[in-house]
């Protein structure tokens, strides 16, 4: 199964977006969203399981928040919104919808996001990239199809 | 493999604990999943049980007071779910006092 930190030997996604999320509503309810997602799809036992409500709310709330802060200059500081867009292509990639996969948002996020790594990279802005990337290798060899790099 | 000089954290209460609500292990099966707990990760930690961290010399915990003191998690429902995401989506890792100070509690 793929994990944020699969190959993260400092496991940002365990900590330092943890500790993001504690000040992002955007990351904080993309966590909620991917994790509800998750147990409804794989958790017979749970009280998620196959219950699409509850995930869907969470990543309702989460475009709420993520999508002012897209016109908000000041949200290039926000690095817990870069991961929250890798989470929220996990969950599309779980839902099937592919709603963020390729979206306005998507490129709008990228735009943001190339912006603020011109300004230069830290080790979360570095984290989430190779996250990135490894995900579409990942779904190029979970899909059995050849891998499209984004541009 | 790392140094296996270990140093042990008893459980201890938090000063200013982010919330109160009790924290599953997960919240799909409580029992079962805290002895699934207690596991082993190269040169990270160990958890030994329910009272006691096992953290290994070459990994060390960033002090407590650098993690926020409030986690805007209102339901224990939502603790749950940041929890399941620490544990399964990004990995077991070897942050034990994170997961006591941000989640309020410990394995």
């Amino acid at each position: 199964m793929f994990k944020f930190d699969f190959v993260d030997p400092h496991r940002h996604f365990s900590t330092t977006v943890l500790i993001e999320a504690s000040h992002s509503p955007t990351l904080h309810y993309a966590i909620l969203a991917v994790s509800s997602r998750h147990l409804s799809l794989t958790s017979p036992t749970s009280v998620y399981y196959k219950n699409s409500v509850i995930p869907d709310h969470y990543q309702h709330k989460c475009l709420k928040t993520l999508i002012p802060a897209l016109k908000d200059p000041d949200a290039l500081l926000d690095e817990g919104l870069f991961a929250a867009r890798v989470i929220l292509r996990l969950f599309d990639e779980m839902t099937g919808s592919l709603l963020l996969y390729n979206s306005n948002l998507d490129r709008d996020l990228r735009v943001k996001e190339s912006s603020a790594n011109a300004q230069g990279k830290n080790d979360l802005d570095l984290a989430v990239m190779f996250c990135d990337q490894i995900w579409l290798v990942f779904i190029a060899f979970y899909s059995a199809i050849s891998g499209k790099p984004n541009s | 493999m790392a140094e296996t000089s270990n140093t042990e954290l008893q459980e201890e209460p938090l000063a200013d604990a982010a919330f109160d609500v009790e924290v599953l292990s997960d919240p799909t099966n409580i029992s079962t999943r805290h002895s699934a707990m207690t596991s082993s990760l190269e040169g990270h930690h160990l958890l030994n049980g329910p009272s006691s961290v096992v953290v290994s010399d070459s990994w060390h915990a960033p002090s407590p007071s650098s993690y926020p003191g409030l986690w805007p998690v209102s339901t224990q429902e939502e603790a749950q779910l940041i929890r399941y995401f620490l544990t399964e989506l990004s990995s077991w890792v070897g942050s034990p006092l994170l997961s006591q100070r941000i989640l309020g509690c410990s394995d």
